[in-house]
């Protein structure tokens, strides 16, 4: 087991460092000189060069890199252009927030994906399971900002009052229901398709035969053996969460790291962007990562088979 | 033997109705768009503050935006930029990661090992922050620039697929004889490697149209994408969202658009890779 986790890892050291490198990259041949737009109208040349000097502009390339690398060593993403304030610190005052959203989403989504997925099994074909399918179908089509905005149609209509906000639970719901759906939809559509593969099984027919209830068969039996692709899809949708919170927490007002990313792309605050898109792109490949380690754990046939 | 395997393809959709739905979901979008100056009620940019906020009637079938202008003549022109995009931006990464995957399975090796881990470095960004980074890159956010963004970020999946299919063509007894024949690396690969590796590709680039019809409309409603007064779908929800109290057809129908030609993509995507392979035939939509 030691020997898989330590394998997976050195898989994911060079992609760690590729990521850095390309998102360095991206953010230097941004057109333009980034000290301008900090600057404003007016300003004087020897404030130019003295920003410049500041944030190593001047250097060779491999040096700025060279910087970059330390600066993240120690955990410091650089300084805002505009708020003059650290990146890190204002990634993590916002990260919880989105942490919670997306925990709330893939709650949304493991519960009504799953639930959803396993009463269309049990009748293929029926009515509920054609209806329900109709609609996942729907969900995993529908852009997200869409759904969100469907919430707040359909909020108003009724009068729910947690629309846009923050600090309590309530505001936390239609958020998290519109970053869940397509997740949910998907989630129901291979746990359907999984559960009509293991249904067919022998075993699940032996245990039928031995004159086991419906029940105990799909519970015990056959919703084990769908767990692994449902995982996969979890862990994967954990990163997707953090792109499709962009689009959510810009609906909601959500004061997370999605409206950061976003705020600073309308004002080219470029050392927040690169910020946000190396820890998101961190988080995806941690949350993928820790994915592969489960998957050795569930099935050992992963496990033993990765060491030929 | 090549027209047999599409005459079977041909068969294997006909029979299975989600495809053919999909394909119908496609066509009917594709009739749209190409024909949209005389489908389409309206000119899709004629304002007329008289007629500001119409809920759907007869005259105005899904109504009328802030502007005045017609919502359906401006869905059914919106048509024509997502299509585009989804195709151009898709053939951006078909190319990209074909390319890139031929080269990875074709000479193995360190090359394979630098192509394969930079693709995995590419899969490890969140597609969509990753466009929009490119497209904040760029001064002036444009529609083209969108495509293009959407086209370098999508590219890995494909070049994933095209490096499996090659491994397992250049084990086949055809390729062997070739070589032994000491026939050019390049012939090998044109004759021989390419036209039977692209089954699959085709299947991915189908589907990929979809993804990318999905991320212009992300873009587009962010800002960074098609610029007003452009009626692209994604552009026409953020302006709808500006009347979510009342005027609720302005964004619900461009919505409704993008799921169509998504799930119109996404099916026939599905049913073309159930007709190409005859492994997953039957799987998945019983």
């Amino acid at each position: 087991m030691l020997q898989y986790i330590l394998n997976r890892f050195a898989q994911l050291v060079p992609v760690i460092l590729g990521i850095i490198l390309l998102t360095f990259i991206l953010m230097y041949i941004v057109p333009g000189d980034p000290v301008l737009s900090m600057v404003g109208e007016r300003y004087e040349e020897e404030t130019l060069e003295r920003l410049r000097e500041q944030f190593h502009l001047n250097d060779a390339l491999y040096k700025q890199f060279g910087h970059y690398l330390w600066g993240l060593l120690h955990g410091d993403l650089g300084v805002s252009f505009i708020s003059q304030k650290p990146v890190t610190e204002m990634i993590m005052e916002r990260f919880p927030a989105t942490m919670l959203l997306a925990t709330g989403a893939m709650f949304v989504s493991i519960l009504l994906g799953i639930s959803v997925g396993v009463v269309s099994a049990i009748k293929p074909h029926s009515w509920l399971d054609r209806t329900t399918m109709g609609i996942a179908l729907l969900g995993v089509s529908a852009p997200v900002f869409w759904v969100g905005l469907l919430m707040v149609i359909g909020a108003r209509a009724v009068g729910w009052p947690y629309l846009t906000g923050y600090g309590c639970l309530p505001y936390l719901i239609l958020p998290a229901i519109t970053l869940g759906t397509r997740s949910a939809a998907f989630l129901a559509r291979v746990t359907r398709a999984n559960m009509l593969e293991v249904l067919s099984q022998d075993y699940v027919r032996t245990a039928k035969a031995k004159g086991l209830s419906n029940f105990i068969v799909v519970v015990k039996h056959a919703l084990k053996n769908t767990l692994i692709p449902v995982i996969t899809i979890i862990g994967v949708d954990f990163g997707s969460y953090l792109s499709g919170a962009v689009l959510t927490e810009s609906i909601f007002n959500w004061p997370g790291i999605g409206r950061l990313a976003l705020n600073a792309i309308l004002k080219r605050d470029f050392p927040v962007i690169q910020g946000v898109v190396l820890v998101t792109a961190l988080i995806f490949v941690t949350a993928n990562f820790i994915v592969d380690i489960l998957y050795g754990v569930i099935d050992p046939r992963i496990r033993l088979g990765s060491k030929k | 033997m090549r027209g047999s395997i599409t005459s079977e393809t041909i068969k294997q959709i006909r029979k299975n109705k989600t495809a053919l739905f999909g394909l119908f979901l496609v066509v009917m979008l594709v009739f749209v768009g190409v024909f949209a100056p005389w489908v389409a009620p309206y000119d899709p940019y004629d304002a007329d503050l008289d007629i500001s906020l119409h809920p759907p009637s007869y005259q105005h079938w899904l109504g009328t935006d802030e502007e005045g202008r017609d919502v359906l003549s401006r869905i059914i022109y919106g048509a024509r930029i997502s299509l585009k995009v989804g195709i151009i931006a898709s053939s951006i990464s078909l190319l990209i990661g074909a390319i890139l995957g031929l080269i990875a399975g074709f000479f193995r090796g360190w090359t394979e090992t630098i192509i394969m881990r930079f693709t995995d470095v590419m899969f490890g960004f969140p597609a969509l922050l990753f466009m929009i980074g490119i497209t904040a890159a760029v001064p002036r956010p444009s529609i083209e620039v969108a495509m293009l963004a959407i086209g370098l970020v999508s590219w890995p999946g494909m070049a994933r697929i095209m490096r499996a299919q090659v491994l397992t063509i250049i084990e086949q007894e055809y390729v062997t004889a070739a070589r032994s024949l000491g026939y050019s690396q390049i012939r090998i690969i044109m004759r021989h490697v390419l036209p039977n590796s692209l089954a699959p590709v085709i299947v991915a680039f189908t589907m990929s149209i979809a993804g990318a019809v999905m991320a212009e409309a992300s873009l587009s409603f962010i800002g960074l994408g098609a610029q007003p007064p452009e009626p692209s779908w994604g552009s026409m929800i953020a302006f709808g969202r500006m009347h979510l109290r009342g005027e609720w057809w302005i964004s619900v129908f461009p919505g409704l658009a993008v799921a169509v030609m998504v799930i119109g993509f996404n099916l026939f995507g599905e049913g073309l890779r159930d007709a190409l392979d005859p492994t997953m035939r039957g799987r998945g939509n019983n």
